[in-house]
């Protein structure tokens, strides 16, 4: 992606950008907001990282000034100031997303892949199987038509098993896959949330979707297949 | 504690100072009386002797007949002799030498003498001595005293009383005052005390507090407002070490040593980042002007959040976790402020991890209490040593073990702010283990 960094403590926006750039972005560098709209207007970004508190323009009015000019670049703001009403104020005036500093680079590279998926075609943001259709932009979920609500992990689980059909999954691999950490074998929180999941995605349906492997893990598949 | 208030100290003085006085004007009034009481009475008795002594006669001698409760002796006198010409039974001997037209108390009675004159100059006369029972004034001499002993008792506690109602009126402002200040909390907005229009000392009271209490809202107000910018300034210079270490820790050709060492330099910067973040929290709850924003949120997302956040410490510590929910809870949802919870849970989890024997594991169950409609959160860590004032653990800069790293904040922050979501904390110890458990409402 081509993104454009407005940020005036150079220092962060020079490492921000070898980190971009490690991620196999191409980023450009800008210390003050009226410049930064310029840059953002002239050339074609993807995706433009903002600062709140910047000379020449602040990243409100930078926002405001760019939904006025028709630019609809997704912006996400990364700003120190942390307060909720902040945050709200970034949303309402057109970002993307709202970053407070500091910030982990893991989170804001994972932000930009979302962005990146929203800019893919449906084919590869809409993960469909029996019925099931899960959007991972809009993180949506239907089965038969019907909405079902999850939380994050359990988004993240259902995804695992849509990009996993028919293939026997260890719990440790959703342990790593989806929880990004290993816990001690003892706990129960994968058997906790399979058992949330099956509620939802497969209780009142003919087929269910989720079937237990004693002693080895799950498995994601329709009973005749 | 009345008996400590000004009012009862005025009420104390003034009885005090009318008690002296009425006590003094009181024996007064009651002398002087008595004395006018025993005068006429004295009068009476002369005058009643001087009756008698005008009926009597020597030639022929004609006695005058005495009431019931008289009793006279009379006694003819001239240059010669001295005699006794009638004496009624019972009449006291041994009389004292009295003076003429005087009166004397004798044990029962009171005895007048009035002499009377036959001739000019005085060589003959007829002496009366008259007594009547003196039961009759001692009985008025003691009414009157037991009169005034009332009356002065009596005004005594009256003006108390009144004292007392008037002590409370003059003091009503100041108990006002007292009262409006209890409610003032230190905050970004207090509340000022109403001042009276009296143009007395009370009104000069209320202005000096409410200046006071001026000086001290702005003193609280740059305060807060030098946290506020004192951690937006200090964020600024930690993200772009943070991100310099995050992004040289993507570097291939990292050697192993320089890898470990920018990772401890992470772990040091993600924990100034969170006392910042505690420094700025605790001068909200000093303020009373922390916000908290409720929204429904699922309570093992949160749990999942904090592991998320603690694993690289969870690491290097070497220790497990173990996380253990209750398969029958259906719905984990909670209302709370997501990110204060998650700032507690990950307080009480590192709190764990610090504390922790060595190569043990930390244990995170999670239960429902339907009843109550709570979540039954239990962190419970092996311990090496007793922890000692347990209870003193949610005190602001408490720490129990002096050694160990940490500024004795955490827990009191935690606490807050789970009181703040109307839920409750307890720290427990047992054979060897400590055990948090967090009583987390599921609906404020």
């Amino acid at each position: 992606m081509k993104i454009l960094i407005i940020e005036d403590e150079i220092k962060l926006a020079q490492f921000l950008k070898k980190g971009l750039e490690q991620a196999g972005h191409i980023a450009d560098c800008c210390n003050n907001g009226t410049i930064g709209l310029e840059m953002a207007y002239v050339n074609n970004y993807d995706l433009i990282i903002i600062d709140l508190m910047l000379p020449g323009q602040n990243g409100y009015e930078i926002l405001k000034n760019m939904r006025d000019f028709k630019l609809l670049t997704p912006v996400i703001i990364l700003s120190a100031l942390n307060s909720t009403e902040n945050v709200i104020k970034g949303l309402d005036s057109g970002a993307f997303d709202y970053i407070k500093k500091p910030f982990d680079l893991d989170e804001l590279l994972a932000r930009i892949r979302l962005i990146q998926r929203k800019n893919s075609s449906e084919s590869d943001t809409v993960l469909k199987f029996e019925g099931i259709e899960m959007n991972l932009i809009s993180r949506e979920v239907k089965r038969s038509e019907k909405n079902i609500s999850l939380s994050r992990r359990e988004f993240s689980l259902l995804e695992f098993f849509m990009n996993n059909i028919n293939k026997i999954i260890t719990k440790t691999q959703i342990s790593e896959k989806v929880w990004e950490s290993d816990f001690d074998m003892s706990s129960n929180v994968i058997e906790v949330t399979v058992y949330q999941l099956r509620k939802k995605i497969d209780k009142g349906f003919d087929t269910p979707l989720i079937h237990t492997i004693v002693n080895v893990g799950y498995i994601f598949r329709t009973e005749k297949s | 504690m009345l008996y400590k208030s000004i009012r009862f100290k005025i009420t104390l003085a003034f009885s005090a100072v009318f008690t002296l006085i009425s006590l003094f004007s009181g024996f007064i009034i009651y002398q002087n009386i008595k004395i006018n009481i025993i005068n006429s009475d004295n009068q009476e008795l002369i005058a009643r002797g001087q009756v008698l002594a005008s009926k009597t006669d020597i030639s022929p001698v004609i006695i005058p007949l005495a009431n019931n409760d008289e009793m006279i002796r009379i006694d003819y006198i001239n240059e010669k002799i001295n005699k006794n010409i009638f004496t009624s039974i019972n009449f006291p001997k041994d009389l004292k030498t009295q003076r003429p037209f005087s009166v004397i108390d004798l044990p029962d009675q009171r005895l007048a003498l009035v002499d009377n004159p036959l001739n000019q100059d005085n060589t003959e006369k007829i002496r009366v001595f008259v007594t009547k029972p003196n039961i009759f004034l001692k009985k008025e001499i003691s009414f009157l005293f037991y009169i005034l002993l009332f009356s002065n008792f009596f005004s005594i506690i009256l003006a108390s009383l009144i004292s007392y109602v008037l002590a409370g009126i003059l003091l009503k402002p100041i108990n006002n005052i007292i009262k409006t200040t209890k409610t003032i909390t230190a905050s970004q907005k207090m509340g000022f005390i109403e001042v009276p229009q009296t143009f007395d000392e009370i009104q000069m009271l209320s202005e000096t507090i409410n200046d006071m209490l001026r000086r001290i809202e702005s003193s609280l107000n740059e305060q807060n407002n030098f946290f506020a910018s004192a951690s937006h300034e200090l964020k600024t210079p930690l993200t772009i070490l943070k991100t310099e270490i995050e992004v040289n820790l993507r570097t291939p050709s990292l050697s192993n040593e320089f890898k470990t060492f920018l990772i401890s330099q992470l772990e040091e910067v993600s924990r100034l980042n969170r006392l910042i973040e505690d420094f700025l929290i605790v001068s909200q709850l000093n303020n009373q002007n922390l916000t908290l924003r409720f929204k429904i949120e699922p309570l093992d997302e949160i749990i999942f959040d904090v592991i998320d956040k603690v694993k690289s410490i969870l690491k290097i510590s070497g220790l497990k976790l173990n996380l253990e929910l209750n398969q029958e809870i259906d719905d984990f949802e909670i209302k709370c402020d997501k990110d204060k919870l998650i700032s507690v849970f990950i307080n009480l989890v590192e709190n764990a991890i610090k504390y922790a024997s060595s190569e043990s594991e930390i244990k995170i169950v999670i239960n429902e209490d339907k009843n109550n409609h709570q979540f039954i959160i239990e962190i419970i860590n092996k311990i090496d040593h007793q922890i000692n004032n347990i209870e003193k653990l949610t005190d602001q800069f408490y720490r129990s073990d002096v050694l160990k790293n940490g500024y004795g904040l955490g827990l009191w922050i935690s606490n807050k702010l789970i009181n703040l979501h109307d839920s409750k904390i307890s720290f427990t110890q047992e054979k060897g283990f400590f055990k948090v458990t967090v009583f987390q409402k599921t609906n404020i």
